[in-house]
């Protein structure tokens, strides 16, 4: 139990004041600018839209900026800036399959149509620190190839003509998608919930979990089908137009995961699929969305429920950054009543355990 | 003006302070049943909408929610297209979808029993219903049916005086009561008999009513 | 639901505002000359919509975040009225696309702003895109899957 304390006006003031001051750091180094944050360190800002949930490059970076680079408190002022704005309803659901590609890899088929396309990619760097990057040195732009590729379909479309896959599942044009920002969350959860509490999860929490998943807590097999990053275009229905209308282009990351599934009574023996989703150029937070829908999917498929993987409360429960700090930084409200009772508690149990007793008075103050 | 361009027309010329502004009448209203509140804005929905339930309209309804239009204003398409650019609202045919539910006509009114009246565990998702009575009226006056209130919000009785109400309303109001905590909650909208304004009343699921025999 | 050829071409005309940078809207927007006698319907103003996938790609949708949007709605002295609604929080960009829309709904209008507007932002939005498919397309690669010889 917390209780509410009066006072500390000032001290809260000039604390704000020292945190502004420090955010802004020497002055004789150039400020920040946002088209720096959002150009430079564009993946950071990725994963603010992408936690924060707001597709929005430029509050992103000021979110970043404001935060002296905390994500975490970045998607943490982008949740609340959200909350703000008039929501004035839902997209047609993008297509993936037409994406302007900017990458797209395969560990399952190595020729395919549309190719392998590379893409800005960390992959084969040596991770070896670059000394040049310490200065503002000339870069090279990007070389050119042939562009004319053709079409490059959803590698699991290519593969659902067999029946060896699993395929998307029909879809029933009445249903509402759950929304978690709109209505309670219940467990169980239908997958479309869950996808949409995932693609808004905390990275390092689910990247934690996908590897468990791959180290044995549920294990599941998993071969990349398909990873593609590029530009969707967003559709939105306008009602009194009576159609709908492209808005613009959303950059996201897909990631398609392919399971062994050795098949169960009602269920033959075929591939199974993990799928993850997310805003912007996020392609380890993808993988591990698809990781941990794939084991949530357990159920689905007759699968024991023995790994924290597979626990949909416990994932769903916790994987939210947001709220996990919320409750973790709580702990550092006044909990003066609260200690105090239990010291008086631990005191007694002392005394009624023969231990030596107490000194009192040194200890009461420090709690106050 | 043409029928497109009305749809454009007549909503909120401020919509954060006069929605806000009719969301706090509408509370005291729900908070203390049958009380008469005006609705100010100038708000002009297309006809028969009265202005207290296009004000009600424009402040409760959004993308998010359903709205079912009556069988009076379910043909009404200068309506619908009012309704979908202002609000945005997605229409539905079928009533037992609906969040909220339009009718001005109380006699067309299907039984309460028709809607949504939540669950038990989520006794919210239920529908609520904005009917124009036609004149609403705190004391009684000639050709205005009497209700007597009481419940939560009321200290004794509180009586309202409607022009129009649905058919068997007393008795459908107790089967809906006998629900709680489920149950469709009512706005009454139509000109106040006194001032000649624009007025709303609630009817909660809470409220118990009975006739006063006038 | 099918369209009118009309309509398609509204369509993808309000997808190209959409797409276009507010900073060459508006210079293209200026040299057309005086704006028209109109009045905003409604807004500009900027909110959020949901935007939806589909789970596996092409399953049922699902809710996957949100992105701010800014709507317009203008009336033409006429009575015509023309909408907009773009990702982002520009609201003059907003602003003119409802205009635009507006505009073109007229063919003498639609010629003149196809001329000056429209013409320009379509070739500079395929330039930008060709620009990123080549340099896309010289990432492509072959893998060679070396051959476990039994010998």
């Amino acid at each position: 139990m917390y209780v509410a304390v009066k006072g500390g006006e000032k001290a809260i003031d000039n604390a704000h004041r020292l945190l502004a001051d420090r955010r802004r750091g020497d002055r004789s180094v150039p400020a920040l600018t946002l088209e720096q944050i959002s150009e430079q360190l564009a993946l950071s800002v990725d994963r603010v839209m992408g936690e924060g949930s707001l597709y929005d490059r430029r509050l992103a970076a000021l979110a970043i900026k404001q935060s002296r680079g905390d994500l975490i408190e970045a998607i943490f002022l982008i949740r609340a800036f959200r909350t703000t704005l008039p929501r004035f309803g839902y997209s047609l659901p993008v297509d993936t399959g037409t994406m302007l590609l900017e990458r797209r890899i395969s560990a399952c088929f190595k020729d395919l149509p549309g190719g392998q396309l590379l893409g800005p990619t960390f992959d084969y760097t040596h991770r070896l620190l670059d000394p040049d990057l310490a200065g503002d040195g000339p870069v090279d732009e990007g070389v050119r190839g042939d562009a004319d590729t053709g079409a490059a379909p959803r590698v699991t479309d290519l593969l659902a003509r067999g029946s060896l896959i699993e395929d998307d599942g029909e879809s029933d044009p009445e249903h509402q998608p759950g929304d978690l920002t709109r209505n309670p969350v219940e467990f169980p959860m239908e997958r479309d919930t869950r996808l949409q509490a995932l693609a808004r999860g905390d990275e390092g929490f689910l990247l934690a979990l996908g590897y468990s998943t791959q180290r044995g807590y549920a294990r599941s097999h998993p071969f990349v089908g398909e990873i593609r990053i590029g530009e969707v275009d967003v559709e939105i229905e306008i009602p009194e137009l009576g159609f709908s209308v492209p808005a613009g282009r959303v950059q996201v990351t897909e990631c398609q995961l392919v399971n062994q599934f050795k098949g169960s009574a009602s269920v033959p023996p075929q591939f199974t699929r993990g799928y993850g989703l997310v805003f912007g150029q996020a392609e380890r937070k993808a993988m591990s969305m698809a990781l941990c829908d794939r084991a949530l999917r357990a159920g689905e498929y007759g699968e024991d429920v023995v790994a924290p993987a597979q626990d949909e409360e416990f994932v769903i429960s916790h994987c939210d950054n947001v709220q996990a700090t919320g409750f973790v930084e709580h702990l550092k409200l006044p909990h003066y009543v609260d200690f105090q009772a239990e010291l008086d508690l631990i005191r007694r149990m002392r005394a009624s355990h023969g231990g030596a007793p107490v000194k009192t008075d040194d200890g009461q103050e420090a709690a106050e | 003006m043409n029928a497109d361009m009305q749809a454009y027309a007549g909503g909120f010329t401020d919509a954060a302070r006069q929605s806000q502004a009719v969301f706090r009448r509408l509370l005291d209203a729900m908070a203390q049943p049958g009380t008469l509140r005006t609705m100010d804005p100038e708000v002009v929905a297309p006809a028969p909408v009265n202005a207290a339930s296009a004000a009600v309209l424009l402040t409760l309804a959004d993308a998010d929610v359903t709205v079912w239009l009556g069988d009076d204003l379910c043909g009404n398409d200068a309506l619908k297209a009012w309704i979908a650019f202002h609000c945005g609202s997605r229409a539905v045919s079928g009533e037992r979808e609906a969040d909220f539910v339009l009718c001005c006509d109380p006699l067309v009114l299907p039984e309460l029993r028709h809607f949504r009246a939540g669950t038990q565990d989520y006794p919210d998702r239920s529908a609520t219903i904005v009917l124009d009575a036609g004149v609403l009226s705190a004391t009684a006056r000639d050709g205005l049916a009497g209700l007597r209130l009481e419940g939560p919000g009321i200290a004794a009785t509180n009586e309202l005086h409607a022009r129009t109400l649905p058919k068997g309303f007393l008795g459908q109001w107790q089967a809906n009561g006998a629900l709680f905590p489920r149950g469709i909650d009512m706005i009454l909208t139509g000109i106040d008999a006194a001032s000649g304004k624009p007025v709303i009343a609630c009817l909660p699921r809470t409220v118990r009513i009975s006739g006063t025999g006038g | 639901m099918t369209l009118t050829e009309q309509q398609n071409a509204r369509r993808a005309r309000m997808g190209l505002l959409a797409r276009s940078s507010a900073r060459q809207l508006v210079e293209l927007w200026v040299k057309l000359g005086e704006e028209p006698e109109h009045s905003l319907l409604r807004g500009p103003e900027t909110g959020s919509i949901t935007l939806r996938g589909r789970m596996g790609g092409g399953g049922a949708p699902f809710n996957l975040g949100e992105a701010t949007v800014t709507r317009a709605a203008v009336g033409l002295a006429d009575g015509t009225v023309g909408h907009a609604m773009v990702l982002g929080r520009d609201l003059e960009k907003a602003r003119i696309a409802a205009l635009v829309d507006a505009l073109c709904q007229d063919e003498r209008e639609l010629e003149r702003i196809e001329g000056g507007l429209l013409t320009p932002l379509r070739v500079a939005e395929a330039d930008c895109e060709r620009v990123r498919r080549e340099q896309t397309a010289a990432t492509k690669v072959d893998f060679f899957t070396v051959v476990r010889g039994e010998d």
